[in-house]
């Protein structure tokens, strides 16, 4: 008689389902979104190409105009149209040495806290030679510190879902915005908070990713020298809020998030919830340097279905996070 | 900007071929073994893939890929928005519901026995019994001792053998037999 061992193994192993393993080269394109999503302060290069392209910069001025608008306000920008001129405008030009397809727009951001209003877009970078939408899935966030029109930085996303440059609030307190991107569209909305620096070259500064400082908080999904993500809302199964304390000299961002298998509490009375809340400070040393610590966090488990540790405010750190 | 630890000089990474492989010889029975934990094989997929770039790029040593990835997987596959965008898109992978057959029966018991385990037996119990790792390559990858290891899996056999077996699947097997 075969032994337990082998007979739990033959019976796990029976039910395995035929699964076609992807080809080598979707991993490598991973491989190399992974790295890319890493490429911070990618803005000294694209703002030397922005400086010697006066023709960009028309082009961009052209498109965008001189908008300067007094509160920030998300606007689509249609950039291509399906009929023909597809051929002549594939994408828009943002003064970044690509194209951008699906190009969103946030203005009238103060960046630097001195007055001047500055633009944040996210789009998908269009090939060479191709037309919208962009057959690439990587997205961009891209920035202009000053509004002149043409974008100073940009640095990729690590995901997009309907993704645009969401609301810039002053988390830190330092009178500076950051930058809130929308990374996924839905009923559980994520987002991405990110930083403009300057970087030392006339009118140019770097659009960076805003990490955790270790030793952070790993079970409760903010593990350390990772950027931040926050949720809200919720779906079946998944419920999370964010709240604010001290906003703006003092802020403190209270996230909280739970899941449970949805299957299990379908057959299981007894089923049981995870939840994670963790209290997070953004903490800023100096111009160029921000990231975030995780001041406390809890987890623990309870019955299903009581949704999030609490519930989402309308507005939080000066952001409708659930719209 | 904050970077990652570095490897020691002399650690050895992951390269091209390795990755290639493992996708070409473990990468279906390593999908099957997260799904057991992550609920569903879209998600398993998803956080199976995202382990072998995290792998690949990784500056970490690894020892045992396949234990290691099975590992890095199944926590990814516990992520919330990891969970969401992969429910995403097994929602628009739904096909029309159908009569479940034997199989998907057999399945079900095998997932609901799996799933009742705490979640460290869990992933031993995976480790073991569908990658057929032995107890060394399990404790490295879980970062616990082998001593640990052999506890769990005495409770997760036990529970198992309770939950899926017959009379005769109750015979203690002594740790020490084990691979």
């Amino acid at each position: 008689m075969a032994n337990i061992d082998e007979r739990l193994a033959r019976r796990l192993q029976r039910i395995a389902r035929p699964v076609v393993g992807p080809a080598f080269e979707v991993l490598d394109r991973r491989r190399r979104r992974r790295q890319r999503r890493r490429v911070v302060g990618a803005g000294i290069l694209a703002a030397t190409v922005v400086a010697g392209s006066i023709g960009a910069f028309a082009i961009a001025r052209a498109t965008f105009g001189d908008a300067r608008p007094e509160d920030p306000m998300p606007v689509d920008i249609a950039p291509v149209d399906p009929g023909p001129s597809v051929e002549d405008l594939p994408g828009a030009d943002i003064g970044l040495d690509f194209r951008l397809c699906g190009l969103q727009r946030l203005a009238g951001i103060d960046f630097f806290g001195d007055g001047t209003r500055g633009i944040a877009w996210t789009g998908a970078p269009l090939e060479e030679g191709r037309r919208c939408p962009s057959a690439r899935d990587v997205h961009v966030v891209a920035v202009d510190h000053d509004g002149d029109g043409s974008a100073d930085s940009f640095t990729y996303l690590p995901i997009c879902t309907g993704c645009r440059p969401y609301e810039a609030t002053d988390l830190g307190g330092d009178g500076t915005a950051e930058l809130v991107v929308l990374l996924q569209l839905g009923s559980t909305p994520e987002y991405g908070i990110f930083d403009v620096v300057p970087e030392g070259l006339p009118r140019s500064a770097g659009v960076v990713p805003i990490f955790v400082q270790p030793p952070g908080a790993r079970r409760a999904g903010y593990p350390s020298n990772q950027p931040v993500s926050l949720w809200a809302g919720g779906d079946e199964g998944f419920s999370a809020a964010i709240r604010c304390e001290g906003y703006p000299e003092a802020t403190e961002l209270v996230a909280a998030w739970s899941v449970y298998s949805v299957a299990e509490a379908e057959s299981d009375p007894n089923a049981v919830e995870e939840f994670h809340q963790t209290r997070l400070r953004l903490e800023e040393p100096d111009a160029s340097s921000a990231s975030f610590i995780v001041l406390e966090t809890s987890s623990g488990e309870r019955p299903v279905g009581e949704g999030a540790p609490f519930e989402q405010p309308p507005r939080a750190c000066g952001v409708d996070w659930a719209p | 900007m904050l970077e990652r630890p570095r490897s020691k000089e002399g650690d050895r990474l992951l390269d091209e071929t390795t990755i290639r492989e493992l996708l070409r010889t473990d990468y279906a029975r390593l999908v099957n073994a997260v799904s057991l934990t992550a609920g569903s094989i879209a998600a398993a997929e998803d956080a199976v893939q995202e382990a072998l770039v995290r792998a690949w790029t990784s500056r970490d040593r690894i020892e045992s890929p396949t234990a290691w990835v099975a590992v890095v997987a199944m926590n990814l596959a516990r992520s919330a928005w990891r969970r969401s965008a992969a429910e995403r898109r097994a929602r628009d992978r739904l096909e029309q519901p159908r009569s479940p057959t034997a199989a998907d029966l057999e399945r079900l018991d095998v997932e609901r026995a799996v799933g009742a385990l705490p979640r460290r037996q869990r992933e031993v119990a995976v480790l073991r019994y569908f990658l057929q790792c032995d107890t060394r390559e399990t404790a490295t990858a879980l970062g616990v001792s082998e001593g640990t290891v052999k506890n769990s899996l005495s409770k997760a056999r036990a529970a198992l053998a309770m939950t899926l077996g017959d009379e005769d699947d109750l015979e203690v097997i002594p740790d020490g037999e084990h691979r």
